[in-house]
């Protein structure tokens, strides 16, 4: 009896553990304005041809355990066109790409589209999806993901 | 109050700097963005997905009208429906309802009569009295164009030959069309913003007085009594000048009708034939005149077969 006490004490601890390691993600999109010669960026509720829109995700870890190997994976919203180079962390991260709605991931380098003799190199607005690894995220922190991309 | 406008002025700065990319996706498309995570805590996997977030494309109220008569119409005084072409473009990314109204440029040389708005009903190119409608607006969906009519009647009397007079047509967005480029108009599930041009365009036209005025005489002769599959039908048409001074390069210009097909080596200026290279193309010919005067008649024919 003491020895199965025992271990659900242990299981509850462990419930317990895993509850407190949560974390949450968050979208949100912003445009930039210029006001007085200055950028702003500001939260976007609509938006028009050829706007460039700054997607960013943010991760809380409600938690008090570290959160290892956090993979965000957002696909680029139809009608949108990635812009180059604009997919970047708030903390050591490693980004890659899809061209194939998010079934493979490779750095640009390694990404080609078509077939035949227009097999080529994707560029950036050929990109499908995007996917940010980020190492860990400690217990109460939050971390920061997001790429910009232009309404066609 | 003072919210909405600081809205308006903000969401204005929002936009101003794209509002030049108008076209493209169409206004009240729904973007949608949301990201997935995964991620591990100790030997334990998770993943969760983020709001759904929505982003709604607003419509860029933008339009285009341009003159397409490169050079002044030429018309006599006191003719009567004379027609200026123009082009108006929906270049905006939603449909939008434009209102026309003539104008004239008040340094014109003369004053035109009974000025009105046509549009090209039968999209031909050509001002048809008998088909094109008499408009006041127009409903344009996004990159969509027509062609349209400024007709007037040439004032009776005696104007120095060359006298100009420039008249067109301003369409303006029935949306908003403020003039003024940004202005936000909120049509519940999205805005409409005012184009680089404000939502409003005009153009001119310019027609121009003379005292000579080319005409042109045109008759068909069959090769037999009913139209028939081989049928040779035999164009002539005469070309003269009317009142007094002359007309430098004057070209007849004719289109082959369809249903028929040109007859090789059959085009002929004076009786004297000419060669097809250069004065046949595609579905139509072409044969300059050259300069004429009062006294001038030319003659232009040439043959097509009905197949």
């Amino acid at each position: 009896m003491k020895k199965l006490l025992t271990v659900s004490a242990i299981a509850l601890a462990m419930m317990t553990m895993t509850a407190q390691a949560e974390v949450t993600i968050s979208s949100q999109s912003y445009q930039k304005v210029v006001k007085k010669k200055k950028a702003k960026w500001v939260k976007a509720a609509k938006v028009v041809p050829g706007s460039v829109v700054r997607y960013i995700n943010t991760l809380k870890n409600k938690g008090k355990e570290t959160a290892q190997n956090l993979v965000v994976v957002n696909a680029v919203p139809e009608h949108m066109e990635y812009i180059n180079g604009t997919a970047v962390c708030q903390s050591k991260c490693n980004v890659t790409y899809s061209v194939d709605g998010g079934k493979t991931f490779d750095k640009p380098k390694k990404l080609f589209v078509g077939k035949g003799k227009k097999r080529h190199r994707a560029k950036a607005s050929e990109y499908t999806t995007i996917m940010w690894v980020v190492d860990k995220l400690k217990g109460g922190k939050k971390t920061v993901v997001e790429y910009k991309a232009r309404l066609q | 109050m003072f919210k909405l406008a600081k809205i308006i002025i903000l969401f204005t700065l929002l936009l101003l700097s794209n509002i030049l990319l108008a076209k493209g996706v169409p206004a009240g498309t729904q973007i949608v963005n949301v990201a997935e995570l995964t991620y591990k805590v100790g030997t334990s996997d998770f993943n969760t997905t983020s709001n759904t977030l929505v982003d709604v494309v607003d419509q860029v109220l933008d339009l285009e009208i341009i003159c397409q008569d490169s050079n002044p119409v030429i018309v006599q005084s006191g003719k009567s429906q004379r027609a200026l072409t123009f082009r108006v473009s929906n270049i905006g990314n939603g449909t939008d309802k434009f209102a026309l109204t003539q104008e004239t440029n008040s340094t014109s040389d003369f004053t035109v009569n009974n000025p009105s708005i046509y549009i090209d009903t039968n999209a031909n190119g050509v001002f048809d009295t008998a088909v094109d409608q008499q408009i006041n607006d127009i409903n344009l969906t996004a990159d969509t164009n027509a062609t349209l009519f400024f007709v007037s009647d040439m004032p009776s009397g005696n104007f120095a030959s060359g006298s100009q007079s420039a008249n067109g047509i301003e369409a303006r967005s029935t949306i908003s069309g403020s003039g003024i480029p940004g202005t936000a108009i909120d049509l519940g599930s999205y805005f409409a913003v005012d184009g680089i041009r404000g939502g409003v365009d005009s153009d001119l036209c310019v027609y121009e007085l003379s005292t000579v005025n080319v005409v042109l005489d045109k008759s068909a002769t069959l090769s037999s009594d009913k139209l028939f599959t081989g049928t040779i039908i035999h164009y002539k048409i005469e070309v003269k000048v009317e009142g007094s001074g002359s007309v430098d390069n004057v070209v007849v210009k004719d289109t082959i009708p369809t249903g028929t097909s040109y007859v090789t080596n059959s085009i002929k200026l004076d009786s004297v034939s000419l060669s097809d290279n250069g004065h046949i193309s595609g579905t139509f010919i072409m044969v300059p005149v050259g300069n004429m005067t009062q006294s001038d008649v030319h003659t232009v024919e040439f043959d097509v077969k009905v197949y």
